[in-house]
């Protein structure tokens, strides 16, 4: 269920990204789609009966940490073109005056 | 000698703070080329290497293999890391006098941070042994390639890499996502531990979709036939020094991953033989060398022109590995690095000569044979290179495919290779009709080409004209590889 949930996200956030004229919706848009992929990961990361991964001698069953340290990476380059991204906005802006993609007239 | 990996990429990584200090473009320019001198000796050793005694193995960190990131060099990485790296020394000795024209002279260290970063990313994918240190490596070469390309002063520039950074990062999400359904199912990202457990895991249909998911991603970043639109507005629009380098680079590294995870990683499980996935790849791609090939004839701008003749030779690589057989596999590594080196060479002449001019239209080059004798006669060789005559790398690489072709169960398909290389004749027959046999009337002064750019675009006609008459190279490690691929031992 909860991954039906995020794939939902996912195409959810595809649609905005293709459907969108306005630039910065776009990158919200883009923002969504890289998050349901990032809780992608942290779902298949659960173990059923699971703790988080802490070494305790009452507990065996551990939370497979791996997929979280992944998505940090993931979450670091996602915010690195989340800046690029606005940063070209802001050029944009300057350059044709406004950031509605269908506006846009290059003649 | 089993450092030598690991040098590769953290050179220039460490270079590259240290250039955002200095600031000081001739300094900065000069460290960037000394750093690429180092690393492509560095890699001719590394290839030496790994050709005479097999492939070699870094473990980050001292941390064995299925915990621990590993570098792989074997024989598929050395060769494109070889062609990569000559090719982006090669542009960035031509470089100097070109961006000066074309970028703001306070962005010109930066130019060149990304320009290194960019090349990191792809020494680093070529590398790499596992599988997410793959995408990061992949999301470092896109975000530099962004800020590159973002720094020409076309009017549609802007707009082009805004475009390309949202597909680029679509393609990349696709990637990630197939990456977690993968090691959802292995519980392994090291490529020769997956490649392995793969086999052994329970078939499903998320696999499949895993597999639709890094099709399409390595698509994008290929430029396969339905996703090429990028690829045009890039090229058109970036510095065109930039273009140059991609178009050697960029799209190859597409296809080296296609390679990768479907020929190696996920070979156990034979992905191209679902629901005739290669069949519908190859139908495809064979409709874009035809369609891509005839927008090229219609262009009027001629860097669109070459960007769409890109796209229909990366049609033919895309075909010849789809047809699944060793000779196919080597057809298209063998044409990976021509097409390379002949796309570079037309692009850097171009680049060279235009150095201000906004889009360079096919009457922009009436009567240059004249005012550029040595210049064009590299531009008509490598021209011929591109549609494929004799004594040219062209050829060798369309015999090696259409034999492929014919061997397999695709013969009828020549017909239609053939067909697109008398349309690319016609399409470059324009050009050189307009070099040679066109006046012109307004005299712009002749640009002061430097001995530089002039050594780097000989050596590629040179380059060319070897590849065509001694194959031994290419072919001989073409023919290594797609045996190690589909080695009758077993791989």
């Amino acid at each position: 269920m909860l991954y039906v949930l995020n794939m939902t996200l996912f195409l959810i956030g595809l649609f905005i990204i293709v459907r969108e004229s306005n630039l910065i919706k776009k990158v919200i848009g883009l923002n969504i789609f890289q998050s349901s992929v990032f809780i992608f990961y942290i779902l298949i990361s659960k173990v059923e009966g699971g703790v988080p991964p802490i070494i305790s001698a009452d507990q065996s069953i551990y939370s497979n940490p791996l997929p979280h340290v992944l998505i940090l990476t993931a979450i670091v380059v996602s915010i690195a073109t989340t800046s690029l991204a606005l940063a070209l906005i802001i050029r944009i802006k300057d350059k044709y005056g406004t950031i509605e993609e269908d506006d846009i007239d290059l003649g | 000698m089993n450092q030598i990996p690991i040098l590769i990429i953290t050179l220039p990584l460490l270079l590259t703070p240290i250039l955002l200090l200095i600031r000081k473009i001739n300094i900065v320019y000069a460290l960037t080329l000394i750093v690429s001198f180092i690393n492509i000796s560095l890699i001719l050793a590394l290839g030496a290497e790994v050709y005479n005694n097999g492939s070699i193995i870094y473990e980050l960190g001292g941390w064995p293999a299925p915990i621990g990131i590993r570098l792989n060099a074997d024989l598929l990485s050395c060769y494109f890391l070889t062609f990569i790296n000559v090719i982006s020394f090669l542009c960035l000795v031509s470089s100097k006098d070109i961006i000066k024209h074309q970028i703001h002279e306070d962005n010109i260290y930066l130019f060149y941070i990304a320009w290194l970063l960019c090349n990191i990313g792809f020494s680093g994918i070529v590398l790499t042994d596992d599988i997410f240190n793959l995408f990061v490596f992949l999301e470092i070469s896109s975000l530099s390639s962004y800020f590159l390309i973002s720094q020409a002063n076309y009017k549609g520039t802007l707009l082009a890499a805004m475009q390309y950074l949202f597909i680029g990062s679509i393609g990349a999400v696709f990637i990630l996502l197939a990456i977690g359904i993968l090691y959802a199912h292995t519980g392994t990202l090291n490529m020769h531990d997956l490649a392995m457990k793969i086999g052994q895991a329970k078939f499903s249909e998320s696999i499949v979709f895993a597999l639709g998911l890094l099709l399409a991603g390595v698509g994008i970043k290929s430029a396969l036939f339905p996703l090429h639109g990028w690829l045009i507005k890039t090229y058109a629009y970036a510095p065109s020094i930039v273009t140059t380098y991609f178009a050697g680079t960029s799209t190859k590294i597409g296809v080296y991953i296609l390679l990768r995870v479907f020929l190696d990683i996920l070979n156990s499980i034979n992905p191209l033989e679902y629901y005739g996935l290669a069949q519908f790849i190859l139908f495809i791609s064979l409709l874009g060398v035809f369609l891509s090939t005839l927008y090229a004839v219609k262009q009027k701008e001629v860097k669109k022109m070459l960007a769409y003749s890109s796209v229909a030779q990366l049609g033919y690589i895309i075909i010849a590995i789809m047809l699944l057989i060793p000779d196919g596999l080597t057809a298209s590594l063998i044409h990976v690095v021509n097409h390379s080196i002949i796309k570079t060479g037309l692009f850097l002449i171009i680049a060279v000569i235009f150095i201000n001019n906004q889009n360079v239209i096919i009457e922009d080059l009436s009567g240059l044979g004249k005012k550029y004798p040595i210049l064009m006669s590299c531009f008509f060789i490598l021209g011929l290179g591109l549609i494929g005559l004799p004594i040219t790398s062209g050829f060798i690489s369309k015999w090696y495919i259409i034999t492929a072709m014919l061997k397999s169960e695709y013969w009828y398909f020549t017909f239609i290779v053939l067909l697109t290389s008398f349309m690319t004749l016609s399409y470059v027959w324009v050009l050189i009709e307009k070099i040679y046999f066109a006046t012109n009337d307004n005299d712009d002064a002749i640009n002061n080409i430097s001995i530089y750019q002039m050594f780097c675009i000989i050596t590629l006609t040179v380059m060319t004209i070897y590849l065509g008459l001694e194959t031994s190279l290419t072919s001989g490690i073409a023919e290594n590889i797609s045996n190690d691929f589909y080695g009758v031992t077993g791989k």
